[in-house]
């Protein structure tokens, strides 16, 4: 038994001490909400002008990685649901662009569009059954996922369409500028949508089942369909992602896009530093962790993902929350949705 | 005639391939069982074991059943030593924790490997002569590894049915608060199983470069045919992963035979996946001995 | 069927392995009523409570709510209904504040002046940009309270509402079910403790080895043989 007495609750929220951006002036902070992303946009609008090609395909990465951990977080983040699998989704993606482009001599926009469509139909389809499946069980069923369409992507059967084993190459017929702010867009688009689904009640009802999921459906939320809702989201930013991303690679090969060591653990590692289940949490992380890793890491190629390994570890065990929640906790952020 | 003798043939060849899968989801679901932990990085344990085995013989040829007394020790402290440091922090909390903590050491055990050992495949032959044995030729090293699996198998229930830790680990699997209550240290029986499922996986692992072949990332493929044991023998029943580890083994070797061999692959996802559609929950178990 | 009854189960049925939690139980609730749900431990309380709010499903048997047969829906759509449910133990969303807790609840409009009005009765609203899980023990016992009303359910399963929270919350907590009673609402109540019992309820179900040993107005069914003998013994 605990005390509680009928003004406990007001003293509570009293007790509770100013948290640190409210301490801002009004005027200073709204000033700042609004020219910062401002800012921020021109000065990505311009660089192609401005920057050299190295810091235009460094910050075409940094995009690329934007929208995967911002895609993985809105639907792992938000519904707890570990999608090991997320590779997969990628893979799905790029070979649609590559196929398209380089089969059918279809134009890179009519292509990258076709990527979204197909990995969402995809994410609609293993969906119904995977989602099925209970938390463990989910990752389990999603590591395998990757595996099995890496295998089917490199067999002869396939080989018409994928180059089997061997490969496909293609040339996408974009500048470096195309890209970039192809890739650009997509980035904000996923950081868009997140944005408005952790606003919503749609948003609300994601996080009830990882808060409790059957507690959630005897509140009347049929979550299976929600889970499915997210998960087809996610992989229609996905597959756009992926099919922008194969434009940027040009040659794909199933033993090098379905990699899960890099492109299922790095957009986990990101997303999980700056915060899960937030909106701006996978967006501080993808920028910090690609700046971080070109300066530093990239005179240890070699020890990339083992640095990527180690550091998961050391946010599960330290910061399990991640950054944006962290600073939330501490009262120096607004516990707000909008972050 | 010919063709029943065929069947028979290779259902017994992936019987013995398929007491290793037994031995590495034993393991897993002894883990699972006791802490309730997907051990993601298994795949790794069993590579590393691979790995000793291979070196052992390579450097002063020791063959892969005497390395095991070098393998499954070796496995053993290094799974306490990774369960005391990362794993026990993490127990009882949400899934999500211990799912992205094993996945990470995962990655850092498969990476280290690449780094050190190199990504060159390897492998040696060992009792590479055919053996005769009910009017089929075997190779002699297929049988002794089915013998050897079946041996540490049967220690394994052997151990947690009559020994007082075996026992404890069996309690705290079934019921981890009555097992406290009973004065039993339940973190040092997360300690010793996490140690026992690594060394499992070690064991299993020793025989990889001798039947197949061993590179850093054979674990992903191994722990994808665990995930599809255990889900059909149901996650922390150690029987169950013991008798569905031998029948997939058969299961793949058919479909190898009778097929090709990248659809006998696709067999084991698609078998998670069938699982997962009848029973979303999987198949729970304890690890019951 | 009976008239004014807004929930009847008929011989339902479900097993557990070799165990038969719930015994043809048979068992009427009408509506407007607070009936208590008592029994000793293991008697299959809970249990029915999963399989009314579709959380199990049944093996035999049916379960009506207002003369439809809802056992075969699942959770969510017999929440929709107007089934709403606590745990026994408290099940709010810990990493979500007070206000989404509530809202999250709703599926029709007017969601903001319902929380509103309801975290106001319960006197949580100045406590509702707060993550539930700062919340104390007793708030979220009320909090989980006023979350199944987001549903304006009219039938409302109570899982020992009172249990483990000091005498002044469990009144609040009383006095509350009482308030939402005289709105016409109607509650089926776990509860074992007796004083609440005789002191609230209308109607009192007995259950012993999953089915129903007695019934009828409090006094009586106190002291009926059979339900003394289920508890004490012989």
């Amino acid at each position: 038994m605990r005390e509680d007495s009928p003004s406990s609750a007001d003293r509570a929220a009293e007790a509770r001490p100013e948290i640190v951006w409210e301490r801002v002036d009004r005027r200073v902070r709204r000033a700042l909400v609004w020219s910062l992303p401002l800012i921020l946009l021109f000065a990505l609008a311009i660089l192609p002008y401005m920057a050299s090609a190295y810091t235009v395909t460094l910050t075409f990465l940094v995009f690329f990685w934007v929208a995967t951990a911002q895609s993985w977080n809105l639907f792992s983040g938000y519904t707890g649901y570990v999608n090991f699998g997320y590779v997969g989704l990628i893979g799905v993606g790029a070979y649609t662009t590559a196929i398209l482009i380089g089969k059918f001599g279809a134009h890179w926009l009519l292509a990258v569009g076709a990527a979204g469509a197909v990995t969402a139909a995809f994410g609609f389809l293993i969906g119904i059954p995977f989602l099925r499946a209970h938390g463990i069980y989910f990752a389990i069923a999603m590591l395998g996922l990757a595996e099995g369409l890496r295998v089917l992507f490199s067999m002869d059967l396939m080989a018409p369409l994928t180059g089997g084993g061997a490969g496909i190459g293609f040339i996408s017929g974009m500048s470096l500028a195309a890209k970039y702010y192809a890739m650009g867009l997509v980035a904000l688009l996923s950081t868009a949508v997140v944005f408005l689904v952790a606003n919503s009640r749609f948003g609300l009802q994601l996080l009830t089942i990882r808060e409790d999921e059957l507690a959630a459906q005897v509140m009347g939320i049929n979550t299976t369909s929600k889970k499915l809702m997210a998960f087809t989201l996610c992989a229609f930013l996905t597959g756009l992602a992926g099919g922008l991303y194969a434009a940027y690679v040009n040659y794909l090969v199933p033993a090098t896009m379905f990699v899960t060591a890099y492109y299922t653990l790095i957009p986990i590692v990101m997303a999980t530093f700056g915060g899960l289940g937030t909106t701006m949490g996978p967006v501080v992380g993808a920028v910090l962790f690609t700046i971080i890793s070109e300066a530093i890491w990239a005179r240890f190629v070699f020890l990339h993902l083992v640095i990527f390994g180690a550091v998961l570890i050391i946010i599960i065990l330290f910061m399990p929350q991640g950054i944006i929640p962290w600073l939330q906790d501490r009262r120096i952020l607004p516990r707000t949705r909008w972050l | 005639m010919a063709d029943l003798l065929t069947f028979i043939e290779f259902s017994l060849r992936g019987l013995m391939v398929g007491a290793v899968y037994a031995l590495m989801a034993m393991g897993l679901s002894l883990i699972f069982g006791v802490m309730r932990v997907v051990n993601v990085a298994h795949g790794e344990f069993l590579m590393l074991g691979g790995y000793v085995s291979f070196f052992a013989w390579s450097s002063v040829q020791l063959n892969p059943i005497a390395s095991l007394f070098v393998a499954m020790p070796l496995l053993f402290f290094l799974g306490m030593t990774i369960q005391r440091l990362f794993i026990e922090r993490v127990v009882g909390k949400p899934e999500l924790s211990s799912l992205m903590l094993c996945f990470g050491l995962s990655i850092i055990l498969l990476q280290g490997a690449q780094l050190l050992f190199t990504p060159d495949p390897r492998g040696f032959t060992w009792l590479l002569y055919p053996v005769r044995l009910l009017g089929w030729n075997f190779p002699m090293y297929m049988l002794m590894i089915f013998a050897t699996s079946m041996a540490i198998a049967f220690a394994l229930f052997l151990f947690l049915k009559a020994t007082r830790w075996g026992k404890a680990i069996r309690a705290v699997s079934q019921n981890y608060e009555v097992a406290q209550a009973c004065g039993i240290d339940a973190r040092k029986v997360r300690m010793l199983s996490f140690g026992c499922g690594a060394a499992m996986a070690g064991a299993a692992g020793a025989f990889v470069p001798v039947q197949f072949s061993l590179s850093p990332g054979v674990g992903h493929e191994f722990i994808l045919k665990s995930f599809a044991v255990v889900v059909v023998g149901g996650l922390g029943s150690l029987w169950g992963a013991f008798l569905a580890g031998l029948l997939l083994g058969i299961v793949e070797s058919l479909i190898t035979f009778y097929f090709s061999s990248h659809l006998a692959q696709l067999t084991f996802y698609a078998t998670i996946i069938a699982v997962l559609l009848v029973r979303p929950g999987g198949l729970f178990g304890s690890a019951e001995a | 069927m009976e008239d004014g009854a807004i929930l009847t189960l008929e011989r339902v049925r479900k097993d557990f392995g070799g165990l038969r939690a719930v015994d043809d139980c048979s068992l009427v609730v009408e509506t407007g009523k607070i009936v208590g749900l008592i029994g000793p431990n293991g008697a299959g309380k809970t249990t029915l409570f999963q399989l009314i709010s579709g959380v199990l499903r049944r093996d035999s048997g049916h379960i009506y709510f207002h003369g439809d047969d809802i056992s075969r829906l699942r959770p969510h759509e017999i929440a929709r209904r107007g089934i709403g449910r606590t745990f026994q133990i408290t099940r709010i969303f810990p990493k979500m504040t007070v206000w989404e807790n509530m809202i999250v609840a709703s599926h029709s409009a007017g969601a903001e002046e319902r929380a509103r009005a309801l975290l106001e009765l319960a006197d949580l609203l100045p406590l509702k940009d707060h993550y539930a899980a700062e919340l104390s023990f007793g708030q979220q016992k009320l909090l989980d309270l006023m979350r199944v009303m987001m549903l304006n359910p009219e039938l409302i399963l109570l899982d020992e509402p009172a249990a483990g929270i000091n005498p002044t919350m469990q009144n609040k907590i009383l006095d509350l079910i009482h308030q939402l009673n005289k709105e016409g609402r109607t509650f089926l109540i776990i509860e074992h403790d007796m004083d609440i019992i005789m002191g609230h309820c209308e109607k009192v179900i007995a259950l012993n080895f999953g089915r129903v040993i007695a019934e009828g107005r409090p006094d009586e069914v106190r002291e009926n043989e059979e339900v003394l003998t289920a508890y004490f013994g012989k």
